[in-house]
């Protein structure tokens, strides 16, 4: 981690405890997605630092000893504002609300379009330069009949075509919620046809109707909270670090390695055969198993037989 | 005890927002701890400099005060330096949300840090609520996406290697960089190709390597007509697709039937027919699906697969 990183954390970690009095070391560390021993070490670096002279009333003050691992701030000593955000930061807050524009779903609208003028009324950003366009962003109709779904809990009948161009069906469906990947947006919803959760991509929707009839018994899927985690630790090279702060990894002690809490090994397992060679599975040895395997089998399908 | 790098920056920014007025060079060098141990003259001039630089490169406003030319101290103004966006709750959720939708659209990390700004000043935390979920895009645009912005904000020309489609030779283009955009699956870069002499659009995912700066600012001006969309997407939409065919064991794959624009049912598999654009981002979803799945044409696509599994298995073995 470069000295500016752990600046912009140190900067940023006293007025965000002094917004929280009595938030604990365990909650911050999780926050900053950072080990508890990091966290301590930033935090006697913070009150060891200040005006020159470094006498009483010169230094940041910050109580942290308690037994219940809470933090309070006593002096940010000038600290109490974040730093601005930088051009790069609103432009990439700029573009994403752009993105979330053209998606259906229950995301609150008119909070989006405030928290644009704010950004842009910073005067940073250069957001003009980058124009987004996300699939299935054509039929506003659809985006709104979809969003309203969500919204109500209540379904559409749909034509969907699927890969086959003669594969047209129809379908009742209770979206539950919006999915996008690739630039692809995608409904996962309750299916009647299917009796189960599926996702349909929204451009081979090719004709909808609002319906009454209310969803059948069991349509609310899985409840994530409900589900326990398991911790995957992996090894990740440089081009691949993206993967563990998008999916909320910690450091693991040494460098290149993260943990991540996953639901189910299968996907750990699958996550990392995508990055095709940039990440290797630690631990558990249920995982590596499970990725073995799945490669080993895929592999064997490519050994010597003549295709034609 | 020695004072690290970044306890001296620290050090440094908390003595300059503090100050009433400007702090001379000399004040800093006495009073900040790290400074006081150099060696000479020069030695505190080039750490000086190199943290101020380093300083302002994070975005702090270090301000240069002095009559005349003559320098009189330093200082960082609060003003300048707090964020005052003054959010509201959902305001702050949308911000959550936004900086999602970028993370998975481009999988650069400059969005994490806004969050956190933004939460440094309310009491709430940035929590999206909303039932949209983002996934990172296989093909993200990766690194060439802030230095390609960078570049078109100061309207500075640009280097690069590009792969050409469905081969694999590449070439150096010089290009004066107009816009970037997002167009469906993809990320593009418009602008005049300088060989060429001719506007042209490059797709950032066979940009290999850096995006190197080059000359100066203010180089050219992009035309102003609002072309661009329409551009790119007719090009986008005439861009060469290639076709997979890739066989899927039944109750498997399901992501790329999602993907694909044709199914045969056969006797063992389903045989795809599955458009791609981007070859990299098919291999990966290919590799996901594990020993579900068989990639039978084009060939290289077939043993690019076949030598990504070859390597995991190795990794892990």
């Amino acid at each position: 981690m470069s000295a500016t990183e752990r600046l912009s954390r140190l900067l940023v970690l006293v007025p965000w405890l002094r917004a929280r009095p009595g938030a604990t070391l365990a909650e911050t560390a999780a926050h900053f997605a950072i080990s508890e021993e990091q966290l301590e070490a930033d935090l006697n670096l913070l009150v060891c630092s200040g005006l020159p002279g470094h006498g009483p009333d010169q230094l940041i003050d910050i109580d942290f000893w308690n037994e219940d691992g809470s933090i309070h701030v006593i002096d940010p000593l000038g600290l109490t504002s974040a730093l601005r955000l930088t051009t790069e930061e609103v432009t990439a807050l700029l573009v994403g609300l752009r993105i979330l524009e053209q998606i259906p779903g229950d995301h609150d609208r008119s909070a989006l379009v405030r928290l644009a003028a704010k950004l842009a009324g910073g005067g940073g950003g250069y957001a003009d330069d980058v124009i987004v366009h996300v699939t299935g962003a054509d039929d506003g109709a659809l985006r709104s009949a979809v969003t309203a779904a969500l919204q109500e809990g209540s379904g559409l009948t749909i034509t969907y075509a699927g890969a086959a161009r003669d594969d047209v069906t129809t379908r009742t469906i209770w979206p539950r919620s919006v999915s996008v990947e690739s630039g692809i947006t995608y409904v996962i919803a309750w299916c009647d046809l299917a009796g189960s959760m599926r996702t349909f991509r929204i451009d081979r929707i090719l004709g909808w109707e609002p319906t009454a009839t209310g969803p059948q018994p069991g349509a609310d899927g899985e409840s994530p909270e409900d589900r326990v985690t398991v911790p995957v630790t992996l090894e990740l090279e440089e081009s691949v670090a993206w993967f563990a702060e998008v999916h909320g990894g910690h450091p693991a002690g040494s460098p290149g390695r993260v943990v991540i809490d996953v639901y189910d090994i299968d996907w750990a397992a699958r996550a990392v055969l995508a990055l095709g060679g940039g990440a290797r599975i630690v631990d558990p040895p249920a995982a590596v198993e499970r990725l073995v395997t799945l490669a080993g089998s895929a592999l064997a399908r490519y050994g010597g037989t003549d295709r034609t | 005890m020695a004072v690290d790098r970044t306890e001296r920056l620290l050090n440094l920014v908390i003595t300059l927002l503090s100050a009433g007025r400007p702090v001379s060079r000399e004040a800093i060098r006495r009073g900040v701890p790290g400074y006081s141990e150099s060696a000479s003259d020069q030695a505190f001039e080039r750490m000086f400099e190199r943290d101020k630089d380093e300083l302002r490169s994070m975005g702090i406003p270090i301000e240069t005060v002095g009559p005349d030319g003559e320098i009189e101290g330093y200082l960082i103004r609060r003003n300048d330096y707090a964020l005052t966006l003054d959010l509201t709750q959902d305001e702050c959720a949308a911000v959550a949300l936004a900086a999602a939708a970028w993370d998975a659209a481009t999988a650069v990390g400059v969005a994490r840090g806004a969050v956190r700004k933004v939460e440094g000043g309310v009491s709430f935390p940035a929590v999206a609520g909303a039932a949209v979920a983002f996934h990172p895009s296989r093909s993200a645009a990766g690194s060439a996406l802030p230095v390609l912005l960078d570049a078109v904000r100061q309207r500075r020309r640009v280097r690069f290697t590009y792969r050409k489609a469905a081969a694999d030779e590449r070439e150096t283009r010089h290009l004066e960089p107009w816009a970037v955009i997002s167009w469906r699956q993809a990320w593009y870069v418009i602008g005049h190709d300088v060989e060429r002499d001719e506007r042209r659009v490059f797709r950032l995912s066979r940009i290999v390597g850096d995006v190197g700066l080059e000359g100066r600012g203010g180089a050219f001006s992009p035309p102003d007509d609002g072309s661009y969309r329409t551009v790119v997407e007719e090009w986008a939409n005439a861009e060469m697709t290639e076709r997979a065919v890739v066989d899927v064991d039944p109750g498997s794959g399901a992501r790329l039937r999602l993907l694909a624009s044709d199914e045969q049912v056969g006797p063992a598999a389903i045989r795809l027919t599955i458009p791609f654009r981007d070859v990299e981002a098919l291999v990966s979803e290919v590799l996901a699906a594990g020993d579900g799945a068989e990639v039978i044409s084009p060939p290289y696509v077939r043993s690019t697969v076949e030598v990504r599994l070859a390597e995991l298995l190795r990794r892990h073995s």
